[in-house]
């Protein structure tokens, strides 16, 4: 009887425990990101170049924004490992500059064209978030631009 | 001509029936005191009739109280005798009055948990949180070394109330971030009431209430405690000094403490910050050096019906914040500058004065006392002007000027009943004014206007005295007007495109009830409690009003003015046992709340510069739900083990995820031995501890999981006299293995930094 009642109050517990919803918690995934057609982390140009940005992202349920950044990167900090030595430089002139896009669904692909300013000099990051409906943030994707 | 009265007693020692020289006798309600003589007689003599509780206290010996009725009679003398046992081993004072309803833990369906001046003293840590985290049920909500803010079970913030000379401690809780201005080295004793205290604390007693009572009259013509202490991480020096005074009616206390640490030291190499990766030379924190100040003055006088004073306390803080925990930082930022004591930006500087008169006195069969109080906080985040975006260059380095004062009274009306019954009746009132300044923005000006009405009863059971039934109901109003403010959005250098307004000129009334129905109930050693409340709890001005990059969250925090106030209901239950040779106590509870007001990630970007992702305040339902156990057991008069465990579960029914920052199962072993006793004068203990915590696999939205840990700390404590000083010396060591320990419930977690490495601390105190 004691058997019985312990199997009982285990199916009880377990029939609870599988009314309790999880929400998605899954991040998306910048999938791929090129730069007037490259891929490299680093990437040289010139003042006054006009960018070609292009990538995609996807998710498990369905993804809602996107944001491109650009920002100094003068004082050394890196994206995902620790800068180089290449990074310790005074930029010369403003250069920022953030777009957000809108997105649906579980894949997207999204471009939008840079014009560098023709009066900067040293090092800025390209940067992109994205976030999918329920908030969930992903893993960020950035390229360093050495403009000459 | 007043009618006085007298009271006198014998005290006994309960197996020899022999007299008892020395012990405390004090009157709760007057805080008067009196030592038995040789021959265990005390006296008070200018009393008024009515009914009083009163205590009494030997080192070695259980603590008693008993009621004590004095009739309204012309020359009445009321008498006692009291027989008090001896302890075997050294228990934990177990005799517990919170202030405010002057209520007995005893006869309470509400546990309350009692810290000495030793308890919070010797444990690890600058701050007053981080000193209590030891406890289960309790942890720091940590930002580095120096600022934290306690942690009840999941509540944090708005939802833990700390009252302390009888009113509540009004700061900027509602940042994470932001640390409780109270000077631990100032604290003598402090009380936790565990669970739901909105009853009799109000609405921010949520979770639970820290109480320090206002300071107790010196037993002694003068009263001199002094202390200093030494850690090794980040070379933090404290010294603190109080001195008390008692002659004749007139009582007072100055007390003065200077606490000043450098840079921490972390077991890492390199941090994470917006995704961003720095390194982190030698491990050493830059710009984490703090140092405090605080001062604190009482002077009162007892009257024959009670007592006044006035306390007055002034508590500074200076910190640098880790670049990485505000602002964005620099690799040269991070480098080692040449001096770990120096404070650079981004910094905190923080100054929090409070003034309050207390009055107690009785007045036929009740007991009245009256709290009026000022609070002046004033927090200013400090950054290196920084241009961001197109935003000009700030003109000075004062991003946040906030700048809270508040205005409280209270009134508390007690009436004692003759079998041991209490019946209590209040009013609170209290009004808060913000000012905002400095260049970035976060919270608007705002006032606000609170009041409340309440009453509590703990009577005895029908049938049985071992049955206490308490119940309450507290009726609660609340209004908030925030001022309107626009915020100018640049699109090109020096080009101002347009203002986006981040606060509008807005007035919300919230009106609200708590109460709570519990019992006690004893039955030989066991004692069982359950006590259950409806929590009530207006949303708080941040919650509201808030708009702006909270730099030290790394997000821009959005309130929503139209939130609805929080309710819930919260089951609290306790079941100990107390035996000749071991004590254990488990404490489960579950609570639940419709509409639970907490921060979710938005799926959109802020349009502020360099202001990551949008967090909005929300309403969801909430289910908390946990445990806390403790046990000990006394193997002999030297020997003693303790084992203590809590655990949390937190939910949140939308989306199926837990609450930000619930802490992960935690549990310690501890075995303490007591090495040698010298001519009854000298006592040196020895502790070892092991503390384990569980990984946290649960967390919410974009939350970093957190890996378990194991660490031995390790102190000796010496107690003992010397030319008439009660010395004692303490020397601890935390994490022995140097271990890398993440820390959940710290900011820094985030950024995945660990808590400081290896530890000691060494302290001594003096008092006489």
């Amino acid at each position: 009887m004691k058997t019985k009642n312990l199997i009982l109050l285990l199916a009880v517990a377990a029939s609870i425990a599988s009314c309790l919803k999880k929400d998605d918690s899954e991040a998306p995934l910048i999938s791929s990101f090129y730069l007037n057609g490259l891929t490299s982390l680093v990437d040289t140009v010139q003042s006054g170049d006009t960018l070609l940005v292009i990538w995609s992202l996807t998710d498990n349920e369905s993804l809602k924004q996107a944001v491109l950044n650009v920002h100094p990167a003068d004082d050394g900090h890196g994206h995902v490992s620790l800068p180089g030595d290449t990074a310790q430089v005074v930029n010369s002139g403003i250069w920022t500059y953030s777009k957000t896009f809108d997105c649906t669904g579980r894949y997207t692909l999204l471009s939008h064209t840079l014009y560098v300013p023709d009066t900067i000099q040293g090092f800025w990051h390209i940067e992109i978030q994205a976030v999918d409906e329920k908030g969930n943030a992903a893993e960020e994707y950035a390229v360093e631009l050495v403009v000459q | 001509m007043g009618v006085h009265a007298q009271f006198h007693g014998l005290v006994i020692d309960a197996s020899s029936q022999q007299p008892l020289a020395h012990v405390r006798v004090e009157i709760h309600e007057t805080e008067a005191q009196v030592l038995t003589d040789v021959k265990g007689y005390f006296i008070f003599a200018e009393l008024t009739p009515g009914t009083y509780h009163v205590h009494f206290f030997k080192d070695g010996y259980t603590p008693e109280e008993r009621h004590v009725h004095i009739p309204a009679a012309l020359d009445s003398i009321a008498t006692l005798r009291i027989e008090m046992t001896a302890m075997h081993f050294n228990m934990h004072e177990v005799v517990v009055e919170d202030r405010s309803g002057k209520w007995e833990e005893k006869r309470s369906a509400q546990s309350v948990h009692v810290f000495s001046k030793d308890e919070i003293q010797n444990q690890n840590g600058i701050s007053l949180a981080e000193r209590l985290a030891s406890t289960p049920g309790i942890r720091a909500i940590s930002t580095g070394v120096g600022m934290a803010k306690p942690q009840i079970r999941a509540y944090s913030g708005y939802r833990n109330a700390v009252f302390e000379f009888g009113i509540k401690h009004e700061a900027q809780q509602w940042g994470s971030d932001h640390g409780l201005e109270i000077d631990a080295s100032d604290v003598d004793r402090l009380e936790w009431i565990k669970g739901n205290a909105n009853v009799l604390y109000g609405g921010d007693a949520e979770g639970g209430v820290f109480i320090i009572p206002t300071p107790t009259v010196p037993s002694k013509k003068i009263t001199v405690q002094a202390g200093s202490f030494y850690r090794s991480n980040n070379q933090a020096v404290g010294e603190h000094l109080a001195v008390g005074f008692h002659a004749v009616n007139l009582f007072g206390r100055i007390s003065a403490s200077h606490t000043q640490f450098a840079d921490s030291r972390l077991p890492a190499s390199d941090f994470t910050y917006l995704r961003r990766v720095y390194p982190l030379v030698d491990g050493i924190l830059q710009n984490t050096a703090g140092k405090q100040n605080h001062i604190a003055l009482t002077l009162g006088k007892l009257t024959q019906t009670g007592r006044v004073q006035f306390n007055q306390s002034v508590y500074t803080q200076e910190a640098g914040m880790f670049k990485g925990i505000v602002g964005i930082p620099t690799t040269t930022d991070v480098q080692d500058d040449g001096s770990r004591t120096d404070i650079n930006f981004p910094q905190v500087s923080i100054r929090h004065l409070k003034s309050v008169v207390n009055y107690a006195s009785t007045w036929k069969t009740l007991w009245f006392e009256a709290n009026v109080g000022y609070q002046d906080n004033w927090r200013k985040e400090l950054i290196r002007p920084l241009r961001e975006g197109f935003n000009p260059l700030p003109p000075d380095s004062l991003a946040h000027s906030l700048h809270l004062k508040s205005w409280q009274a209270n009134a508390t009306w007690r009436k004692n009943e003759e079998h041991g019954g209490k019946r209590v009746g209040g009013i609170a009132m209290e009004r808060l004014n913000h000012q905002r300044g400095g260049y970035d923005f976060l919270l608007p000006n705002y006032t606000g206007n609170q009041g409340s009405l309440f009453f509590q009863s703990n009577v005895n059971g029908r049938h049985s005295d071992q049955l206490i039934v308490t119940y309450g109901m507290r009726l609660e109003y609340a209004d908030w007007q925030s001022q309107a403010y626009d915020y100018p959005v640049y699109v090109a250098v020096d080009s101002i495109g347009y203002l986006m307004p981040r606060s509008t000129n807005l007035t919300r009334h919230f009106f609200g009830w708590s109460a709570n129905y519990g019992m006690r109930y004893q039955r030989k050693q066991h004692v069982f409690r359950w006590n259950l409340s409806r929590a009530w709890r207006a949303p708080s001005a941040a919650e509201l009003f808030i708009n702006g990059i909270h730099h030290g969250t790394f997000r821009h925090e959005v309130g929503d003015s139209q939130l609805k106030a929080e309710n819930g209901f919260m089951l609290d239950l306790e079941w100990s046992v107390n035996r000749e040779k071991s004590t254990w106590q488990v404490s489960p509870f579950m609570h639940y709340f419709q509409n639970y007001i907490y921060l979710e990630a938005q799926p959109v970007f802020s349009q502020l510069p360099a202001g990551g992702q949008v967090y909005a305040y929300t309403h969801d339902r909430v289910s908390i739900s946990g445990v806390e156990a403790n046990y000990s057991y006394w193997f002999n008069e030297r020997n003693e083990v303790q084992v203590q465990a809590a655990a949390i579960y937190t939910y949140l029914w939308s989306s199926g995820l837990a609450l930000p920052f619930t802490a992960p199962a935690s549990g310690q072993l501890c075995w303490t031995h007591a090495w040698v006793k010298w001519k009854n004068k000298w006592t040196l203990k020895s502790s070892l501890t092991s503390v384990s915590t569980a990984s946290q696999l649960r967390v919410d939205r974009n939350e970093k999981t957190t890996p378990g840990s194991q660490v031995w700390n390790a102190s000796l404590v010496l107690h003992g006299q010397w030319r008439g000083y009660a010395v004692e010396c303490f020397l601890g060591g935390y994490n022995l293995q140097n271990r890398t320990v993440y820390n959940h419930t710290s900011n820094y977690r985030r950024l995945n930094l660990p808590e400081p490495g290896r530890n000691l601390q060494i302290q001594i105190n003096l008092k006489f």
